[in-house]
């Protein structure tokens, strides 16, 4: 029987359809192992393709270290696989990874080539380890991956992902701030509405209407979560705000539905 | 002094529709336009639409079949990622109406535009849900090509996004508007013609294997980054790209939801289960051998629905005992349906059919009568006959089988809150990581 290792060298194979036959296989014993009484193969399994993630390269290979750049990539470790063969892996990852795989994973963040991948499957992981592993590279330079990392830390439900959220709604960077407030969005925490009340005076026009529709969004999560009045107050002030606009209808929309639901 | 009972439908429905009441919507319009909405309006009064993907499909029938054609509509603008592909399509508005449109790359451009009602999108399936949701969100009225979506979450958040927007949308399945066929079996069925209802059977076939090719620079005229936009990256290859997309995961599910969304979706209307969903789903498949296509080649998917009377809803990819695409058993007889035609076991239950048999003309008919219906629901507010939690639905059936095939295993489904029973590693497959700076 093939093992994972030699599998996984085989999805960086020339010949198109090796590769693919690799991956099938792989696909394969991980779903057949996400059946929920055989979560300990799927663990066992889960651990070897992420060693493989940050598997490094064999030393006599290894070229001389980087300098010049910033030292969270110098410290890089120099990968046994491929950026191609790496993504696969987080792909694979992604549907089973749990808090085991979480070191490895948060080795990879600091991987420049994988690590929007990484970022995904650390994503899908819903625990307070993987989160704390993102919480961590929010600081990272780049801004797109930043905004990936907010993007994350948005479908969160932790208080720490929230606190780092409303640190970020404050960002000099209006992409950071933005993606911050439409992470926030999604936590039912009526104090959090002075970052989006904020954000709809700027001056900008596309990022003023993101503001709003960040607010709109923050409001129905108030309204789901059984904050009807709270919820209210809100589409309120979005109904009577400056300038009209998509938000105005949804705030009147969300509106009465908080007052059918306040009763 | 302006009559204030007068409102122009521009202005109708710039303001949301005149009351929330409406915007809250009565479900479904009649799908048949009425004579007086079929004429020509004012050049005011025509619905403004931005074509966001004006390829493949796109062009050929949105742009060239249903929108430059219509009296209602004016084509303002459209975006593609491909240079080619927007171009092209401003020729072709130029060369019908004599107009000049604006192009775009960026989607989110032409939904900046206020001028812009509605749009229709054509684009490959992975970016459904986020061309749609930021329609919405930017306030237009949207008909959005099937499969809805390419996850079930994706699909619950358009729904969520449609009803917080007030916007009408229309799922592109236009089966739901053919006049004849689908319909007619639909209504026998509900009216008892074959009794009780036993089992219905979806049968579509497989998908092509593809070929291989070499990573190759994209054309200039493509933005390649964009196209895979919220997808995983990987090195631009031809056979992955326009149309040919639908045979990879990374963007689609195949024919289980290229095909499979028609057909499901007019077996969810049979069975009476268009807000909801089966109770269980279970699936056999095989993937395409030595690939490039790794999406189900061959399948056969059970679903239960337990809260529709234990109605099974066979979905494969094997033909049909009579050529169907779909077949439906009664304790009374069966109907046997397509685009082309309609057989029952009992031919008398079956009405006369004042179409001409021309599946062309029978496809276009169902595909204008569509437009037809979300033109008139934009104008009075209604939700159109395939209303975006219908799509959802019709959808969530494809993305079902599609986890169930790549599972092999028994799966509980809760169609309300729409998870897995009891199954963790199931769960995960609702979703799928985003590419940032995409995300839901």
């Amino acid at each position: 029987m093939t093992t994972i290792s030699e599998l996984v060298m085989q999805l960086a194979s020339d010949d198109q359809v090796q590769a693919f036959h690799a991956r099938r296989t792989l696909d394969q014993q991980i779903y057949q192992a996400s059946d929920p009484r055989k979560m300990g193969q799927l663990s066992a399994l889960a651990d070897e393709l992420a060693a493989e993630l940050v598997a490094a390269a064999d030393p006599s290979t290894v070229k001389p270290p980087m300098t010049n750049v910033p030292d969270d990539v110098s410290a890089a470790f120099t990968p046994k696989h491929s950026a191609k063969v790496r993504r696969v892996l987080c792909q694979l990852l992604a549907p089973i990874a749990t808090d085991t795989q979480v070191p490895a994973l948060a080795t990879a963040l600091v991987d420049l080539e994988v690590r929007e991948t990484v970022r995904g499957v650390l994503g899908q992981i819903p625990t307070l380890v993987s989160t704390q592993a993102l919480l961590r590279a929010v600081s990272q330079v780049g801004p797109e991956f930043r905004v990936g990392v907010l993007n994350s830390l948005g479908l969160e439900r932790w208080r720490e992902a929230m606190a780092t959220l409303m640190r970020m709604a404050a960002d000099p960077d209006l992409e950071i701030r933005l993606a911050a407030l439409e992470g926030l969005a999604n936590f039912p925490e009526v104090d959090n509405d002075k970052h989006f009340v904020a954000a709809t005076q700027l001056a900008s026009p596309r990022y003023r209407a993101r503001a709003f529709k960040a607010r709109i969004r923050f409001a129905e999560t108030l309204r789901r979560s059984g904050e009807p009045e709270n919820a209210a107050v809100i589409y309120q002030s979005i109904a009577s705000a400056m300038p009209v606009g998509p938000w105005t209808i949804a705030a009147r929309i969300g509106l009465e539905k908080s007052k059918a639901q306040a009763g | 002094m302006s009559d204030p009972l007068r409102v122009s439908r521009r202005k109708f429905v710039q303001q949301g529709a005149g009351s929330t009441a409406a915007m809250l919507a009565a479900p479904f319009a009649l799908a048949a336009p009425s004579a007086a909405r079929a004429a020509r309006p004012a050049a005011s009064d025509r619905v403004v639409v931005g074509l966001i993907g004006p390829g493949d499909f796109g062009r050929r029938q949105h742009l060239k079949k249903l929108l430059l054609p219509n009296p209602r509509v004016r084509v303002a603008a459209v975006a593609d990622v491909d240079q080619l592909h927007r171009e092209q399509a401003a020729l072709d508005v130029q060369a019908r109406t004599g107009q000049k449109i604006s192009i775009y790359k960026d989607f989110r451009d032409l939904l900046d535009r206020p001028d812009i009602d509605a749009v229709v999108i054509a684009v490959p399936d992975h970016w459904h849900a986020l061309a749609a949701i930021a329609a919405l969100e930017a306030g237009k009225d949207v008909y959005c090509e099937k499969p809805l979506s390419l996850t079930i979450e994706q699909g619950r958040a358009m729904v969520a996004a449609a009803r917080r927007y007030g916007r009408v949308f229309q799922t592109g399945s236009q089966q739901r508007s053919d006049t004849h066929y689908f319909r007619q079996a639909h209504e026998l069925v509900r009216s008892g013609a074959i009794g009780r209802l036993t089992k219905v059977a979806v049968h579509i076939g497989g998908g092509p294997a593809g070929v291989w090719q070499r990573p190759q620079t994209p054309p200039p005229s493509l933005d390649w980054n964009f196209w895979l936009g919220p997808a995983p990256y990987v090195d631009y290859t031809p056979n992955r790209c326009h149309y040919l997309f639908r045979w990879f995961a990374d963007y689609s599910g195949g024919s289980i939801t290229d095909h499979g969304a028609h057909q499901n979706d007019i077996a969810q209307w049979i069975i009476g289960a268009d807000d909801s969903g089966p109770t269980k789903v279970e699936g056999t498949g095989t993937f395409h051998e030595n690939g490039p296509s790794d999406v189900p080649a061959r399948f056969h998917v059970e679903f239960t629905y337990g809260r529709h009377g234990n109605v099974p809803l066979i979905f494969t990819s094997d033909p049909s005992p009579r050529g169907g695409n779909l077949e439906i058993y009664g304790t009374d007889g069966w109907l046997s349906v397509s685009r082309r035609r309609i057989l029952a076991e009992h031919p008398e239950v079956l009405t006369a059919d004042p179409l001409p048999h021309d599946y062309q003309a029978r496809l276009t008919d169902s595909y204008v009568r569509h437009y037809a219906n979300w033109l008139d629901c934009i104008q009075s507010r209604e939700r159109p006959v395939c209303d975006v939690e219908i799509g959802h639905r019709s959808a969530t059936i494809c993305h079902l089988a599609g986890i169930a095939l790549r599972l092999r295993r028994p799966l509980n489904w809760d169609p309300t809150a729409e998870e897995f029973i009891d199954d963790a590693p199931a769960n995960r497959l609702l979703n799928r990581p985003m590419r940032g700076p995409w995300h839901l």
